[in-house]
C-alpha cells in the first residue's frame, strides 16, 4: 500500500512497500511547517547563512581565526614606515618596514624561520599587474636572505603551495613580487587551502610585529636616549631596551654630525659629534657608547639626548 | 639580495677585557655599528667578505668603553 505523509496539508513524504522517501524538505513551505525558517540552507556540503546568529555551539576550526597572515605589514595602503620611506620602492634596501626592494624589479619579504612551520599555504594579494613567486631559503647560515633570484617557483593569487622541510622551523619562506609595487596592497600569506579576507591587526601590534626587525628609537631633535655615565674621561655609555625581543644582536644605525647629541652631566652640556658604537647586545638590549667632543670626570652620570633635527638611532635586525 | 658595499670595517674592542666588541663598518656608504652575533646580516655578510678575501676588518682602536 503506497500513501504519503502530510504536514498541514503539504507533501512532505511519501510510502511504497514499506519505505519512507522524504520530498520537498528545502520548499519555502515546508521549511516553515518544520519550523527551520530561512536562515540556513545547504547544498551538498556548503552552507549559506544568510542571516540571523548562532549561540551555544563550539567551533573548532582548523586553521587559525586570528594572526593567520605570516605576513608582516601586509597593509601597504596603510603600512608601517619606520624609515620615513617615500615609497615601498624608494631606494635599494628596505622601505616600508619588512619590505626588501632589489632597486629594480622585485620586492620581497622573509617570513622567519621561527614562524615557517611544514604545511600547505594560500597567498592573497589585492592590485593588478602584480605577479607572485616564493622560495624557501636554501641558506645555511641565518641573516643572509635570499641567496639570488633563482629558485623561486611562481604563484597565482589565490594559489597555494606547500612547505614541506625536514626539520620545521629552520629556514625562512621568501616571497617575492614583481609587476606593477604601487598597485600591491593587503598581502596575505596564510595556512591553509582557501584564501580568508585580510586580516587587519590592531596597528599597534603590527608595530610591534615590525620592531623584532627593525626599531627606530629616536628620530629628531630634544628625544631622550637614556641615563649615560662616564666611564672614563673621554668616553660615556648609556644603554637602550628594545621594546620586543628583537630577531638577532641588531646593527646600530645611527647618524652622526656636529652636535648632533649631548650628555647633561652635572650642570654642564657635554655635545656628541661622533658616532656611537654598539656593545654587549642581545636580543633584549644593547650598550652605546661614544666619545664626547669635550671630557669630564669619569663617573659621572647624566642625561643623554637628541639636538639636532637629524638625530636617529635606529636599530636592524632583519633578513 | 644586492651584495652589500662595504668599504670600510673596523672592531671595536672593550676596555675590560680588551676583546672585540663590535664592527663600525660603513655600509652602502652607511655607518654602522655591528655586533658579533653570526644570526645578524650585516655581521654575516662581512664575515662572509672577508672569508672571500674581498674585507679586511681593521684592529681596534685603544678602547675606550667599558
Amino acid at each position: 500500500m503506497a500513501g504519503e505523509i502530510q504536514l498541514n496539508s503539504t507533501t512532505m513524504a511519501t510510502e511504497s512497500s514499506g519505505t519512507i522517501t522524504l520530498s520537498n524538505v528545502n520548499s519555502a513551505t515546508n521549511r516553515t511547517n518544520l519550523g527551520l525558517g530561512s536562515m540556513a540552507t545547504q547544498n551538498a556540503n556548503a552552507v549559506a547563512l544568510t542571516g540571523g546568529s548562532i549561540t551555544g555551539i563550539t567551533i573548532v576550526p582548523t586553521t587559525p581565526f586570528s594572526f593567520r597572515n605570516r605576513i608582516i605589514n601586509g597593509n601597504l595602503s596603510n603600512p608601517i614606515n619606520q624609515r620615513g620611506a617615500g615609497s615601498i620602492t624608494a631606494s635599494t634596501g628596505y622601505n616600508y618596514d619588512r619590505w626588501y626592494y632589489d632597486g629594480s624589479t622585485y620586492l620581497y619579504q622573509g617570513i622567519e624561520d621561527k614562524n615557517v612551520n611544514n604545511g600547505t599555504y594560500v597567498i592573497s594579494w589585492e592590485g593588478s599587474g602584480i605577479n607572485a613567486a616564493w622560495k624557501v631559503s636554501t641558506d645555511t647560515t641565518a641573516g643572509n636572505g635570499p641567496d639570488a633570484t633563482t629558485g623561486f617557483t611562481s604563484i597565482s593569487n589565490g594559489g597555494t603551495f606547500t612547505v614541506n622541510e625536514g626539520t620545521e622551523y629552520s629556514k625562512h619562506l621568501w616571497i617575492r613580487f614583481d609587476g606593477t609595487l604601487a598597485n600591491l596592497d593587503k598581502v596575505q600569506v596564510e595556512e591553509g587551502t582557501v584564501a580568508t579576507p585580510f586580516e587587519h591587526r590592531p596597528y599597534g601590534t603590527e608595530l610591534a610585529l615590525c620592531q623584532r626587525y627593525y626599531h627606530r628609537y629616536i628620530n629628531g631633535n630634544q628625544q631622550s636616549i637614556g641615563i649615560g655615565h662616564w666611564w672614563i674621561s673621554s668616553a660615556i655609555d648609556t644603554s637602550v631596551t628594545f621594546p620586543v625581543a628583537m630577531r638577532s644582536a641588531p646593527t646600530l644605525v645611527a647618524t652622526s654630525g656636529s652636535n648632533y647629541y649631548y650628555i647633561l652631566t652635572a650642570g654642564s652640556v657635554r655635545y656628541i659629534s661622533g658616532a656611537f658604537s654598539i656593545g654587549r647586545a642581545s636580543t633584549n638590549a644593547a650598550q652605546l657608547s661614544a666619545s664626547p667632543d669635550v671630557g669630564d670626570t669619569a663617573g659621572r652620570a647624566g642625561l643623554v639626548a637628541s639636538t639636532s633635527a637629524s638625530s636617529s638611532i635606529a636599530f636592524d635586525a632583519e633578513l | 639580495m644586492e651584495q652589500m658595499n662595504i668599504t670600510s670595517a673596523q672592531y671595536n674592542a672593550d676596555i675590560l677585557t680588551s676583546g672585540n666588541i663590535s664592527i663600525q663598518a660603513t655600509i652602502d656608504g652607511v655607518n654602522m655599528s655591528v655586533p658579533l652575533d653570526p644570526a645578524n646580516r650585516h655581521y654575516a655578510e662581512i664575515m662572509g667578505q672577508v672569508e672571500a678575501g674581498t674585507l679586511v676588518i681593521q684592529p681596534a682602536d685603544d678602547p675606550e668603553t667599558p
